[in-house]
């Protein structure tokens, strides 16, 4: 092997996360990529609670009222993410979708254990995003939201949207 | 030998308490100087949404983010000035930044004999001192929002 080569190979082996980054009520949310399967613009979404999609349906995951985040969903740049977990499905409003972020899995803060109630089901910890940071979710927390509707029967349908705008792929592309 | 330079140590001055004196929405607080790790300006916080009392922000210098105590809410204050001032303060879960008033705050050498109980209920304090009129409670950062 050559010394170039060698150099050609500095590309660290730590294991790796994607990360959606979205704002909801003026907070920084981080999604696992791996969740996401997908944006609709509001044309495209509609009113309906639930969503859906190739024939999967995505129930509506409010992340406004736990989180106690004001509704600013009816923006110009407002998203719907699709997210999956397994046969759980969801859709979040946001009202802004800023990319994907890749890093290193121990670029992931913990919360800081002064936060010492529910919030630590909320988050799987922090990560430094621009000039401020994101809040990772807990993918778990977020589809029990929808995994409640679903059970409940509460689950509205209606026709598929149009297209899909843009997947997680095609993001990190842009 | 030994027993004289030992008698000579107990006999030796009263015991000083180091304290730094700040204050948050006017009112005066006092803090032993070896629990604050700094004194730097504000620069905002960024909320994170939580259950836990007065803990609901955090800070971020550089790549590190400390959480942030809101003392001013626990006292049922607004922090005063324009350029706002970020106590470091050493807790027992770590570091954690608060919010303090603009007036720089003071560094007073205390008698631990002047040291009196403090009766106020709403936060942990080593005790209070008296300066002047004013009783400046000593509130204890490690234990701040541990009740």
């Amino acid at each position: 092997m050559s010394l170039r080569g060698r150099q050609a190979g500095t590309t660290s082996l730590a294991p790796r996360s994607r990360f959606l980054i979205v704002t909801v009520g003026g907070t920084h949310l981080a999604l696992h990529a791996d969740r996401v399967q997908g944006l609709l613009t509001m044309e495209e979404a509609g009113l309906a609670e639930a969503l859906t999609v190739q024939g999967l349906t995505y129930a509506r995951v409010d992340l406004g009222t736990p989180l106690h985040l004001p509704d600013d969903s009816e923006g110009p740049d407002t998203r719907v993410v699709l997210l999956s977990s397994g046969s759980v499905r969801g859709n979040i409003r946001v009202a802004q979708v800023h990319g994907l972020k890749e890093i290193e899995q121990s670029q992931v803060l913990p919360l800081p254990r002064h936060f010492q109630n529910e919030e630590q089901s909320w988050y799987h910890g922090i990560l430094l995003f621009e000039e401020s940071v994101a809040l990772v979710l807990n993918p778990a927390w977020v589809m029990e939201g929808c995994g409640v509707r679903q059970a409940l029967g509460t689950v509205e349908h209606r026709g598929e949207p149009q297209r899909m705008l843009a997947t997680p792929r095609a993001l990190a592309g842009g | 030998m030994l027993r004289s330079s030992l008698q000579r140590k107990q006999k030796a001055g009263p015991q000083s308490c180091p304290l730094l004196i700040f204050s948050v929405g006017g009112r005066r607080l006092a803090v032993k100087t070896d629990e604050v790790a700094g004194i730097s300006a504000w620069k905002g916080s960024i909320p994170v949404p939580s259950r836990t009392p007065f803990v609901s922000a955090v800070v971020r210098k550089d790549k590190d983010v400390f959480p942030v105590f809101d003392l001013a809410e626990l006292l049922h204050v607004t922090v005063k000035g324009e350029e706002l001032l970020c106590l470091t303060a050493k807790h027992h879960r770590g570091a954690m930044a608060i919010c303090i008033d603009e007036d720089m705050p003071v560094l007073h050498t205390l008698d631990a004999a002047a040291i009196q109980a403090y009766r106020g209920g709403e936060f942990e304090a080593i005790g209070s001192f008296a300066n002047g009129l004013d009783q400046i409670p000593i509130i204890s950062l490690a234990k701040l929002g541990s009740a």
